[in-house]
């Protein structure tokens, strides 16, 4: 199916690992022009060098959007290299300890949590959408979390609560920006074997000694993931892809799960 | 992007017009087999046609889903031809009278709307899915509607009920069987323009003796459609293509709105 991709100027944030380097690798096999983003050069390099390898167009920026200053410069960035975007992927996220609860959860890790996740995506938000509305076509894709919408007991409070802030954001961002021909939706990924995902179980004391593989069946069987196994990054990228396409143009305010079945109650 | 859906055995219910056509162009231009289905045999063998004067792979079958029987007679002649089905799209489905309110729905229309939306999309996937689980591979889609979600005062509360139960059935089933390799999702299309839907606005009392072009922008407005405007058939095929491709294995049990951002309520 003809995604209309080809040349669209993208910027995929937190692109250097995980589910973000799969949409960027996605959307540049799809002819779009792609900007890295992310913290660590030497995978940024990498993953540049790559997409050129295979015929594709990206560049690379390196920047903390936990800050103003951050945001400002990427956008200075793009604006430089490519004249704006057509297409703005808020991935970059997370949680610097995921283990917080709601006893260890100082306000300021509140703080801390919500800079580099709402700040940033609503930062280059101010900073790119004028060009969208202006030039009348662009995608805003958003990243929540089946924490967001599901949270479990004793488990990141901080984080869940600003990514259901996240998807409340895209439905208010949608109905303003919809006239303009800009489209804003929202992917809630459920359970994803991504680097990061490992580098936190692994170091859990019940999976010691465990190989990923049994500690992802574990954890499948343990969340309820009705598709029985969880998903690796590439089970996001084509949708995101789709999301972004000119298939899409009259899709706007969505949420979509991919989880595999993880959420338990009706998508409405 | 290659969706990877050729060769795959799909029935579209409901394809002899409106959305139904465009879903089975679609799924026939990605190289899936397709089966239009309507009740009129001359409109459903003219769908076929077209698409395999385009060089796509498609017949024909007619039967009326609102009835066992028809559904047993329909499922018999779709397993002949193709020998069974790798994709079912259950959007065959409406109302006999879309002018419906709560006073004048007695309990009969509510069975009629039962029949024709819920008992059609529930028996054909009794049909089916067992095919599908020992395969390994299958994709079911139910369609919904806005109105299942945001139900207007006085319109159609039977099958704004019928089509909110469609939701609860793709949950239901998707936590069932999704570990055989089966998802199902919904779509829940906004307002759609089709011949149906031209036929029942414009006797609208503002709109009589207007054209559907005046009366879009009203509507839209009138309905808070973000975009601005009413959706085309075409602007719903390109999710269910995605939505039925290999690349979407790990999206199910959601409900996907294609509604133009009409639905003003966070989306989780």
């Amino acid at each position: 199916m003809d995604f209309g991709l080809t040349d669209k100027r993208a910027l995929v944030t937190g692109s250097t690992s995980g589910i973000g380097e799969a949409v960027v690798r996605r959307l540049a096999e799809e002819g779009a022009r792609v900007v890295v983003h992310g913290r660590n050069k030497e995978r940024a390099e990498a993953i540049v060098a790559d997409i050129r390898a295979k015929g594709g167009n990206a560049s690379f920026f390196l920047a903390d959007l936990a800050t103003p200053q951050g945001c400002g410069a990427l956008s200075a960035y793009v604006q430089e290299t490519l004249g704006g975007v057509d297409i703005l992927v808020n991935n970059a996220g997370g949680s610097e300890d995921p283990s917080r609860t709601w006893a260890t959860t100082k306000w300021e890790d509140w703080i801390e949590d919500f800079e580099f996740n709402a700040g940033s995506a609503v930062r280059m938000i101010q900073l790119l959408m004028p060009g969208m509305k202006k030039q009348g076509w662009g995608r805003i894709i958003q990243f929540a979390s089946t924490g967001g919408t599901m949270p479990f007991a004793h488990t990141s409070p901080a984080y869940n609560s600003i990514k259901g802030g996240i998807i409340t954001m895209t439905t208010s961002l949608s109905k303003t920006i919809a006239r303009h021909g800009v489209t804003v939706n929202c992917i809630t990924p459920g359970a994803i074997d991504t680097p990061v995902y490992r580098k936190f179980v692994t170091k859990l004391p019940p999976f010691k000694d465990k190989t990923i593989e049994e500690i992802n069946k574990f954890l499948a069987k343990r969340w309820s993931v009705s598709a029985g196994y969880l998903g690796v990054p590439d089970d996001l990228a084509p949708a995101v892809a789709f999301l972004c396409s000119k298939q899409a143009n009259w899709i706007t305010g969505v949420n979509l799960r991919i989880d595999g079945g993880m959420s338990f109650f009706i998508n409405t | 992007m290659d969706l990877q859906l050729k060769g795959k055995r799909a029935l579209v219910t409901g394809s002899n017009s409106g959305i139904g056509v465009a879903v089975a162009k679609r799924m026939a231009e990605e190289g899936a087999k397709v089966v239009v289905h309507g009740r009129n045999q001359e409109r459903s063998d003219a769908v076929a046609r077209e698409i395999c004067q385009a060089g796509g792979d498609a017949i024909a079958i007619t039967g009326d889903l609102a009835t066992q029987d028809g559904c047993n007679a329909m499922a018999d002649k779709v397993r002949r031809a193709l020998g069974g089905l790798d994709i079912l799209i259950n959007n065959a489905g409406g109302s006999e009278d879309a002018t419906r309110s709560w006073s004048n729905s007695p309990w009969p229309v509510w069975q009629e709307e039962m029949e024709i939306n819920m008992g059609s999309a529930i028996r054909m996937i009794e049909h089916f899915l067992p095919a599908m689980i020992e395969q390994r591979w299958g994709r079911i889609i139910n369609v919904s509607s806005a109105q299942a979600t945001m139900p207007f005062p006085h319109s159609s509360p039977a099958y704004n009920a019928v089509k909110a139960g469609l939701i609860n059935v793709t949950t239901s089933l998707s936590r069932t069987y999704a570990k055989h390799g089966v998802t199902i999702n919904c779509v829940s299309p906004g307002p759609v323009d089709s011949a149906v839907f031209r036929e029942f606005a414009l006797e609208l009392a503002p709109f009589k003796g207007k054209t559907f072009e005046e009366a879009e922008p009203v509507l839209a407005e009138k309905w808070g459609v973000s975009c601005g405007r009413l959706g085309r058939p075409d602007d719903l095929a390109g999710a269910f293509v995605f939505l039925a491709s290999p690349l979407a294995r790990y999206i199910t049990g959601v409900t996907l709105r294609v509604d133009g951002g009409m639905c003003g309520f966070v989306n989780i």
